[in-house]
């Protein structure tokens, strides 16, 4: 659990934290978005000392970050930056093992690790001795979210990480990421600029202008009260579709089937459709067509618009 | 880029060849020389060119590996100390130092050290102390910042970051440096002559006094095949 209170920093004359309160809770992935200069990346930096606030304190389980020297405490917590940072003169093997290698693990263990999370994030063996300048956007970002889980930490700091790869790219990186956390549980906190890239990672989305965390909520509740004008134009008015990304066409059924629908290409499908109806098969080979009025009744059945 | 360490470098040994053939064929070659620049072959130096070549070496090598101590240990101390103003004082001082006349920083050492080796030491020290100091501060500074600060994220001291991170990746800005500090030096080393210091400055010294054509040769034929040599051998 990492528990921010009353957090202020300033640069010169401009406040990028003011008087900030974050309670995250274990195993959950928050994310911190609002637009350049908001705060964010201070935000997330003074979590791991990498940022020194002028006044406040941030708890990490409970006891006051301060209290640890800050490379024992950024051994603990991994992470992960936009330009993933790769040390270039590193193979890919080095690179992930070299926090576990700080924290004097034993050959074997690394060993097993590294194979264990290259495995997880979809690289193959024999990318361990190439190095960085020979993989692609995606697959150093792959790496470097390897390095950022080395040592198998319980906190996760992610800024940005996936900005700087191509659209197609990110896609992929981010689905991947999801079931990575579904697996692992890890405390993420993670920085974005982009509301989609939020919806479809967040257990609760912290949405920041000026300094100041203006909404705090799970990415569904966030449709139901936007009623601070910042976060509405931030969201965007097309927030509630947006959101549908989240769910999948299972959730709608209550079946549970490999279709990879999301509800958001299901609406596509209904848009494109003239009479509005989209046929799909069930898991027991059924047919069933879904129409509007089906999304919107699965969407206000528990508030889950 | 495996095959490239192993494949043998024709210019390299060419150099090589070429510098051997000199220091040890030119007793057997001189009279040949001599009858075609009409000089006596009588004049030629009392100390042998082998013997000439290697004190040329001890007194460059000596002076540079110094150099190279303390510039590398003063550009580590300048960068871990974070201080652009304390940086730029050091490069500051290290032209300063670069732009006094090697004749004079020679003269000026010689009531400190006396006569001989001491004097030119101290020049070459002084002149290869800029160049290798100052590509390791602009080597170190040029870093990528994504990676320094991926190397302090994830738990590394400054030390560690310097040593592990930034060090190697500064080595070919480095190695440059100190490439421009020993071509800088072999040449710079033949006006120790001037002091009673040994090296091949004594036969070129030797020869412009006794206008004597094949002893300037003898020496700087030398000289520029090792600078040559050395250009050649720490090409990056």
């Amino acid at each position: 659990m990492i528990r921010i209170a009353q957090l202020v920093k300033n640069y010169g004359n401009i406040t990028a934290l003011d008087r900030v309160d974050l309670t995250i809770e274990e195993g959950e992935c928050v994310v911190l978005i609002g637009p350049s200069g908001c705060g964010k990346s201070t935000l997330l930096r003074s979590i791991n000392r990498m940022v020194q606030p002028d006044s406040g304190s941030v708890y990490v389980d409970e006891q006051d970050i301060l209290n640890y020297p800050p490379e024992t405490l950024r051994r603990k917590i991994g992470y992960c930056i936009q330009n993933v940072g790769l040390f270039p003169h590193y193979t890919v093997y080095e690179n992930i093992a070299v926090v576990p290698k700080m924290l004097k693990w034993s050959k074997a263990k690394i060993e097993e690790r590294v194979d264990f999370l290259m495995d997880l994030t979809g690289l193959p063996k024999e990318y361990k001795t190439k190095k960085p300048h020979e993989l692609s956007g995606g697959e150093a970002q792959r790496v470097g979210v390897c390095r950022a889980l080395a040592a198998d930490p319980d906190i996760l700091l992610m800024d940005e990480p996936f900005g700087a790869v191509d659209p197609m790219t990110r896609v992929k990186i981010q689905t991947a990421f999801r079931n990575i956390q579904k697996e692992l549980k890890k405390t993420v906190v993670f920085v974005t600029h982009d509301v989609e890239e939020a919806v479809l990672l967040a257990d609760k989305i912290a949405v920041m202008q000026n300094g100041k965390i203006l909404g705090y909520d799970t990415p569904s509740n966030f449709a139901l009260h936007m009623e601070e004008e910042f976060v509405r134009s931030f969201l965007g008015v097309d927030y509630p579709v947006k959101l549908l990304k989240r769910h999948n066409i299972d959730d709608l059924l209550n079946q549970e089937s490999d279709s990879k629908l999301t509800l958001n290409e299901l609406l596509a499908g209904m848009l494109e459709s003239p009479n509005g109806g989209v046929t799909i098969q069930n898991a027991n080979g059924s047919k069933q067509t879904l129409y509007f009025e089906d999304l919107t009744h699965y969407l206000h059945k528990d508030d889950q618009v | 880029m495996i095959r490239r360490k192993f494949r043998i470098d024709l210019m390299l040994t060419f150099y090589f060849i070429a510098l051997l053939l000199w220091v040890f064929g030119f007793e057997s070659f001189k009279g040949t020389l001599a009858s075609l620049l009409g000089s006596g072959i009588g004049l030629v130096s009392r100390t042998s060119l082998p013997v000439l070549t290697w004190q040329h070496i001890q007194l460059v090598a000596l002076a540079s590996s110094a150099a190279i101590l303390v510039s590398l240990l003063l550009g580590m101390i300048v960068h871990l100390t974070r201080n652009e103003e304390a940086e730029s004082l050091v490069m500051k001082l290290g032209s300063i130092l670069e732009t006094i006349p090697s004749a004079a920083v020679i003269a000026l050492s010689i009531p400190l050290f006396g006569y001989g080796n001491g004097p030119v030491l101290m020049a070459l020290w002084v002149y290869a102390i800029l160049p290798i100091l100052r590509n390791t501060i602009v080597g170190l500074q040029s870093i990528n910042p994504s990676i320094q600060d991926a190397a302090t994220g994830i738990g590394m001291s400054p030390l560690q970051r310097l040593l592990k991170i930034e060090m190697p990746l500064a080595r070919p800005m480095i190695l440059a440096g100190i490439k421009t500090a020993l071509v800088i030096n072999i040449s710079l080393a033949t006006i120790g002559a001037t002091v009673g210091a040994g090296g091949l400055g004594v036969p070129i010294i030797a020869g412009i006094r006794s206008y004597d054509p094949l002893l300037v040769l003898q020496g700087s034929i030398a000289v520029i095949l090792m600078a040559l040599l050395t250009e050649r051998a720490l090409r990056s």
